[in-house]
């Protein structure tokens, strides 16, 4: 009986000791693992880019889940010429993607968004500007996108910006004084404290040189801090954790990444890489 | 002879000597061959501060004609491949402000643009960037030459007639030698290609269609070529052929 009873104690004893224990180990390897520093940081990874299939040149979409690219979705249907293609996405599970289709002399910007479950048909942005190239996009911390593109109103390109106000895009608005040169190559990214940084590159004195704006919740503001930003700017094509650049890619002139990690959000060009 | 005497022999030697060896051995004569892929060319094998070594390209033929009709001038290669003209800009200037290699570069031969067409870039940008580019090398007391440039029949949306028609008058307007690759490629350009390049292309010329090149590069800059000689050779020699 007493060795009966004892053999009951050990068991009920030893029960939550086994539980205890296994909590612990199961707490180790979790914490092990969150500073494991070859452990990469949680990504999202998008691609979009224009290509050739069959279709005449469209814009094709994919991104990267589970360690595998899904497989090239369709975007566009145009009969136009289509390309400088960018995508970036919020919290919310929405994903917005901008590009620009040339029709005769004159381009537009063209959009669509996803939901997750799928994309809206294109639509065009008419903002009384002929020209509309090289659109980047960034979707803020309150999930909202805003635009950025080089767009024509007189002879050269300048840079124009804008936002998504819940029914559609606001008017175009410069970024910069007026000037008589080039302004080219717009970036959008989101910093590593959420804040928006546009740059783009201007002619100056003899060269190309590149301008850092933040917004500060009202307007541009011409960031004294150089260093940080170009710092900022250049962290993702820095970064080496990238999956490979996939096989249904043929011209990585034509592609853009999508990059969101701890430090921030932004797009790289393939031809970065 | 006495001793002042001939320490003046043997400075006005070393004077003399200087002299004549410091257009040859100290400082090359130099031509900056600068634009994209279609400078650059096939298989270099290095690549250093004063150029690309090896390989194959429009500037071995120029060499080639300007050794055979003793202009004692180097080619310097400093293409770049996918390169487009608003990155072209700051390299150029980069390249001439650098006071390396041993060399006085004389002429820049630009020939770039097919890569912004190709990124879709407006010609009013391209040609404003062109202009650039002629200003930089003329601010350096470089002679600059710009050239239309060749066809690319696989982008059928490169509006390459609009862009040469813009480069033939920025070099009317600017008074700089026009060299017309386009005029003399695009008759033949299906024998001219494809070159290198994998998988094979139609803008990037096979070796025959940069030999073309070369020679259209130098007949456009025989007019302008300055003699070779060192002045001080000159000098000797004309006064030789005043005693005569």
């Amino acid at each position: 009986m007493a060795i009966f009873v004892t053999k009951k104690l050990h068991i009920a004893y030893s029960i939550p000791c086994i539980a205890v224990s296994i909590l612990l180990l199961l707490l180790h390897s979790a914490i092990a693992s969150e500073i494991d520093p070859s452990d990469p940081p949680k990504q999202d990874v998008k691609l979009i880019w224009a290509e050739n299939y069959g279709q005449g040149e469209q814009i094709y979409f994919s991104s990267y889940e589970n360690n595998t690219w899904q497989s090239p979705l369709q975007l566009s249907n145009s009969l136009e010429l289509v390309f400088h293609a960018s995508v970036s996405s919020g919290t919310d599970g929405k994903i917005w993607a901008v590009w620009t289709s040339k029709e005769k002399e004159v381009s537009f910007l063209e959009w669509s968004v996803s939901d997750s479950s799928k994309w809206s048909k294109p639509r065009r942005i008419y903002n009384g500007l002929d020209t509309n190239k090289a659109a980047t996009i960034i979707v803020d911390t309150n999930n909202i996108p805003w635009l950025a593109w080089a767009g024509v109103q007189n002879k050269y390109p300048d840079i124009f910006w804008s936002r998504w106000n819940g029914k559609g895009w606001d008017p175009p608005v410069k970024a910069h004084e007026d000037n008589k040169v080039p302004d080219l190559a717009p970036k959008l990214i989101l910093d590593g404290i959420g804040r928006i940084v546009l740059s783009w590159q201007t002619f100056a004195n003899g060269q190309y040189v590149t301008v850092y704006k933040v917004w500060d919740g009202y307007k541009w503001q011409q960031e004294p801090d150089l260093l940080t930003m170009k710092k900022s700017m250049s962290t993702f094509s820095k970064s080496k954790r990238f999956p490979d650049i996939p096989n249904f890619i043929k011209d990585t002139g034509k592609a853009t990444y999508f990059i969101k990690e701890t430090y921030g959000a932004g797009s790289i060009p393939l031809s970065d890489f | 002879m006495n001793r002042i005497s001939w320490y003046v022999f043997y400075l006005s030697s070393s004077v003399l000597a200087v002299t004549l060896f410091s257009g040859t051995a100290f400082c090359q004569r130099g031509i900056l061959a600068f634009g994209d892929s279609l400078t650059e060319g096939c298989y270099v094998e290095n690549t250093t501060d004063c150029g690309h070594v090896g390989g194959f390209a429009y500037w071995n033929k120029l060499q080639s004609l300007l050794v055979d009709n003793n202009f004692n001038i180097t080619v310097f290669n400093h293409g770049k491949g996918g390169e487009v003209t608003s990155d072209g800009v700051n390299r150029l200037k980069s390249r001439l402000s650098e006071i390396s290699c041993e060399r006085e570069i004389e002429y820049v031969l630009i020939m770039e643009g097919t890569n912004d067409l190709l990124h879709h870039v407006d010609l009013d940008t391209i040609i404003f960037n062109l202009e650039a580019m002629i200003t930089i090398t003329r601010d350096a007391n470089i002679e600059p030459l710009i050239a239309t440039i060749p066809p690319d029949p696989d982008h059928p949306y490169k509006d390459i007639e609009g862009l040469n028609s813009g480069i033939r008058l920025l070099a009317t307007e600017l008074d700089v030698t026009l060299v017309e690759q386009y005029n003399a490629l695009a008759p033949q350009w299906g024998l001219y290609t494809p070159g290198c390049y994998n998988p094979p292309d139609r803008l990037h010329p096979n070796r025959e269609g940069f030999d073309v090149m070369g020679t259209v590069w130098y007949e456009s800059l025989y007019p302008l070529l300055k003699p070779t000689l060192n002045p001080a050779i000159q000098l000797l020699l004309l006064s030789d052929t005043e005693q005569m």
